[in-house]
């Protein structure tokens, strides 16, 4: 890259202002004196639209996912008048509720103008049409609603009208999929045949919501008329309500209560208070960002995750128009003479800082129009994948737009300083040589690498804190062996489970099998119990286990014992507690919970759930004859260590197919079900990496760059400290030592600045990795390594150049 | 102080070698003062950047107070030069960003002298070149016969054996060339330092003891 910064001696252009044709405001000069720029700096246009195509890209993905997660579900007709109602009790909230609750509510007050029920479960059901006789099979996600699902939820009929014609044989579905499975052909009419529930007639077609929508563009159907009910007991159901005005929300519970029998329907005994049971209402755009709700399957996003990459997207840009700025003062040295001899030919003051905006502003948008390439390149690839959003740029206009404005508004900031500043010089000052970055110049352009520097070390400090915690939650000691685990979910063969067991335990690779009605280390939250102990109202997290489950996760005993296979065969159960549960209820072992359910050990506080949460009070509880309900659908099989574990794997699926070979069954290995639960911190974490990378990458650029024009600017000074006596080793120290300085004062600044964004991120967690000092230095050694490089590196040719070369007066 | 026997010096191109300097033999003693004459482009530059060991030759053996430079390395070389040579060029070559006072004291910090005596050293400079008063403007606001002023202090500084001046006094009037020619001629004199000058005037080549003359890279006289 041999003096490609530098102006070549003989390139020159014709000056477009020289010829007094005018005010040089014609655009073919203008354009040819751009051109000419282009090529004369190859390497600083490069790196310019480089370094700016990529931010801005990087800006439009980012906005366009930032844009996806704030009008989710805020395109719904009525949108701020549509609630989601939820079941609270003691801490914690569910979304399931059941049917005759749910419409008790929807009868309590006028100002609820319609309910629905959406059952719990979506799943892709299999039916056929028929297409000229013959027959095409499809799979797809099938939903039971309530038939006033669509008056909560205004949908856009494209074919037939709402109505009463929903039913459990009668089908809305829509546009996308109506044209997959007929063309254009009508679908009013067709039939859908489905291997389990018969004949389903297409009544409607409703146009595709937005992917940002917790409505699914799904095929919906009526549940059955009288489908649970009058079954109190049954959560099975989402329920969605619209109100005329979202004021008179607050009201509806009290109202309800007031209204509400609540006797008839949980016995005679049930108050709201002692059962410490309530209603609660989020908001539709809101249901997106509430994450205590359990089986709440809807995607999330955290507001604090949108503002971390919002300030990411910023910090991108600002970096880029950083370099930009610094690039085009950089350049000043080596355009100086040409731009003098244009004045001293007569041009304009004005003309010519005119022509020196619009180049920049010029480089600006072709590299937006770069960045529009860049983006659907992106489209692309997998890592599209982090971003749920369409990517795709004619859906954006407005970010697209607003891309367009910020690279006209970048373009003009950054060139209205060089060009004032290259104007200004008096002819006769350049005439002597001196026209280097005058001390305030400089100090502006320290100020801007230094910006540089401290966002790349608080990005890069803060993303391996990410990183770490990430590491911290999936392989710290939970306190159970978690190794050689895999989980298989058998709810499927209940009724076979012992056989099953039983043949896994024959297997020479499986040490152990156990199971429990949960998985571990799955969720934040378990079931909830509230009970009497010692005349007081005890709360904790109960996970009914199979008796042998604390031998085989090896869970120690710290007091009285494991359970036994009699512990089963109690009326009542058992259970064994953890110490935050003895400590803080005062629990001895011998004593009953309710009177009945006997405490028969403690054991340590394993971390049972996320390490977001603290380990609250919990117990292993084995359920006794009288409260016997086998769902104890998760089996836990231990590998002998050294066994080769995929073999394992098959031989347990091919196991679970001997019982039932229609069904696929849920089998992992226990590190998936900690990936899955930490889901969001990673996705998290590889959205934000990736675009810290190019921040990084940016700013590694913009120090590149200048250290390239610095060092052709410094031939002339480097050829005569050599002739008087400096060795090489002593000229790359001298540029070393520039840089070092900035990066050590920018290490100062970022250092707390990091400490604090990490401090406060890590408040998320109840069990954070520590704040490891090394990071810090890492952080501080990969940038000055980064650095020291560049400088070594452009530095070389320079400083073992022969210094009479240097000298030679031109 | 130095020999050269049949210094030739060539840079190939596709016509063939050019030569820039054939067959130098030219002996200097300790306490010369010599002045280089030719026309420009005859290699009066080149023939001064071989002496000083800031360029080298393809042929040929330059004897150095008693070394080969032709076989010392790269580090030696810059160690002999460092010690005991000194420079001065027609442009002045100051550093821009430095003062004078910096820039004066630029070569002892690649010698490695303590603080104290740079100090105590550029002063001493200063003050013998009468120029205390300037030592904090920069070479910009200098003029010419000053950046020399300037030029020659910071060739003096590290107390060199052997003085190379290239054209010391062409971008000056004769008045300023007249005192730096007086400069010379009292450190040749008083302190026995070996001067080596290049000049197109013959007025300042009579400050010399000895004349030599260059004519297509040959020494002609
Ligand atoms: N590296 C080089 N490559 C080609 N020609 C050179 C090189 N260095 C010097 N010259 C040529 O050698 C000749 C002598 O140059 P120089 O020593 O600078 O002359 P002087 O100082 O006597 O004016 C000139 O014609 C010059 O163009
Ligand atoms: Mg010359």
């Amino acid at each position: 890259m041999k003096g490609n910064f530098v102006e070549k001696a003989g390139t020159a252009s014709p000056s477009p202002f020289g010829r007094g044709s005018g005010r040089g405001f014609q655009l073919t000069p203008i354009v040819r004196n751009f051109l000419s720029v282009i090529r004369r700096f190859k390497m600083a246009t490069t790196l310019n639209i480089l370094g700016l195509s990529v931010a801005f890209a990087a800006f439009m993905v980012i906005m366009i996912q930032l844009d996806y997660d704030h009008s989710f579900d805020k395109f719904h007709t009525d949108y701020d008048k549509i609630f989601r109602m939820e079941l609270s009790q003691n801490t914690s909230t569910q979304a399931l509720i059941c049917r005759p609750l749910a419409e008790r509510f929807f009868e309590s007050s006028p100002h609820i103008l319609a309910g629905a029920l959406t059952s719990s479960w979506l799943q892709p059901a299999p039916f056929h049409i028929e297409k000229d006789g013959v027959r095409i099979l499809y799979e797809e996600n099938s939903i039971t609603v309530s038939p006033s699902f669509f008056d909560v939820f205004t949908f856009d009929f494209v074919e037939g009208v709402k109505g009463d014609y929903l039913s459990p044989s009668n089908v809305f579905i829509p546009l996308s999929l109506s044209r997959k499975l007929f063309g254009n052909e009508s679908a009013v009419g067709k039939q859908l045949v489905h291997a389990s529930w018969g004949n389903q007639t297409v009544m409607a077609v409703y146009r595709d919501f937005p992917a940002n929508s917790i409505v699914d563009n799904d095929i919906y159907f009526a549940m059955q008329e009288n489908e649970n009910r009058q079954s109190w007991g049954n959560f099975n159901y989402y329920v969605y309500f619209r109100v005329d005005d979202p004021s008179n929300v607050p009201q509806l519970f009290e109202n309800f209560k007031r209204n509400f029998d609540a006797q008839a329907a949980f016995g005679a005994d049930f108050t709201w208070e002692d059962a410490n049971v309530g209603l609660r209402f989020t908001a539709l755009p809101d249901i997106h960002y509430v994450t205590d709700v359990g089986y709440d399957r809807t995607p999330k996003a955290s507001r604090q995750t949108l503002l971390i990459l919002f300030a990411i997207a910023i910090v991108i840009v600002m970096i880029a128009e950083i370099n930009f700025t610094n690039f085009s003062t950089a350049l000043t040295p080596m355009r100086i003479r040409n731009i003098n001899t244009q004045k001293v030919l007569g041009a304009r003051q004005g003309a010519m800082r005119f022509s020196l905006v619009l180049e920049a502003v010029l480089i600006s948008l072709l590299s937006f129009l770069v960045a529009t390439g860049l983006m659907m390149l992106f489209h692309r690839t997998s890592l599209a994948r982090l971003v749920d959003a369409d990517l795709s740029l004619t859906a954006h206009p407005l970010i697209v737009g607003g891309t367009a404005f910020i690279a006209l508004l970048a373009g003009l900031l950054a060139g209205l300083y060089p060009a004032w500043y290259m104007t200004s010089f008096v002819p006769a000052l350049v005439l002597k040589g001196n026209f280097g970055l005058s001390p305030k110049g400089k100090r502006l352009r320290n100020t801007l690498i230094g910006i540089q520097f401290v966002s790349s070390f608080a990005l890069m400090i803060g993303v391996s804190f990410m990183y770490l915690q990430n590491r911290y939650m999936q392989h710290s000691p939970l306190g159970y062996d978690r190794d050689e685990l895999i989980i298989a979910n058998i709810g499927r063969i209940q009724q076979s489970r012992d056989a099953f067991i039983n043949k896994l335990k024959a297997y020479s690779g499986v040490e152990d099998v156990t199971h429990g009605e949960v998985i571990l280390s799955s969720s934040d939250q378990y079931m909830g119990w509230g009970r009497a102990y010692k005349e007081k109202h005890i709360l904790f997290q109960c996970l009914p286990v199979d008796y042998t489950f604390l031998k085989v996760m090896g869970i120690e005993i710290t007091e009285g014992r494991d359970f036994r296979r009699e512990d089963a065969l109690t009326r009542h159960g058992a259970y064994v507690f953890n110490e935050t549960a003895k400590k803080k209820y005062d629990m001895e072992v011998g004593t009953t919970v309710d009177g009945q359910e006997e405490i028969i050990g403690f054991m340590p506080d394993v971390k049972f759930a996320s390490f977001r949460t603290a380990v609250e009070p919990m117990a292993f509880y084995v359920r006794g004859s009288e409260n016997w309900s086998d769902r104890s659908n998760c089996a836990y099989i231990k590998v002998k260590a050294g066994t080769d574990k995929r073999a394992a794997m098959s031989y347990i699926r091919d196991t679970l197919a001997e019982f039932d070979a229609e069904y696929t069954f849920d089998v992992k290995f226990f590190d998936e079900v900690l990936q899955r639960l930490y889901e969001k911190e990673t996705s998290l974490g590889s959205l934000i990496s990736l675009f810290s990378l190019i921040a990084i990458f940016i700013s590694v650029t913009g120090v590149f760059g200048l250290v390239v024009f610095d060092s052709e600017c410094r031939r002339k000074e480097v050829g005569i400290r050599k002739v008087l006596g400096a060795s090489v080793t002593g000229i790359i120290v001298m540029f070393n030592k520039t840089y070092f300085r900035i990066l050590l004062v920018c290490f100062v600044i970022a250092a707390p600045l990091a400490w604090y964004a990490v401090h406060n991120w890590l408040e998320n967690f109840a069990y954070k990795t520590p704040i490891y000092w090394w990071v810090y230095l890492l952080a501080f050694v990969a940038v000055g390594i980064i650095t020291a490089c560049t400088v070594t590196f452009q530095n070389w040719r320079v400083a073992t150049a022969n210094p009479v070369k240097a000298l030679k007066t031109e | 102080m130095f020999t050269t026997h049949h210094i030739t010096k060539w840079v190939s191109s596709p016509a063939g070698r050019i030569f820039l300097l054939r067959d130098i033999n030219l002996s200097i003693a300790r306490g010369e003062f010599v002045s280089i004459m030719g026309p420009s482009g005859s290699g009066k530059s080149t023939l001064l950047n071989v002496l000083g060991m800031l360029d080298t030759f393809d042929e040929g053996e330059y004897i150095f107070m008693e070394q080969p430079v032709q076989t010392l390395k790269e580090r030696q070389r810059s160690e002999l030069h460092k010690h005991n040579i000194g420079f001065i060029f027609q442009a002045y070559h100051l550093i821009d960003e430095l003062t004078v006072a910096e820039n004066i004291e630029a070569p002892l910090l690649y010698h490695g002298t303590k603080q104290s005596e740079r100090r105590a050293a550029v002063a001493d400079m200063l003050d013998r070149f009468n120029i205390v008063g300037k030592k904090d403007l920069f070479p910009a606001q200098l003029s010419g016969g000053q950046q020399q002023l300037v030029g020659i202090a910071r060739a003096l500084i590290t107390r060199p054996k052997l003085l190379l001046a290239d054209e010391p006094t062409g971008n000056l009037n004769s008045k300023q060339g007249e005192e730096i020619m007086q400069v010379f001629t009292t450190l040749n004199k008083e302190e026995g330092v070996t001067v080596i000058q290049v000049t197109h005037s013959e007025k300042n080549a009579a400050y010399g003891n000895r004349i030599v003359h260059l004519l297509d890279g040959m020494i002609v006289s």
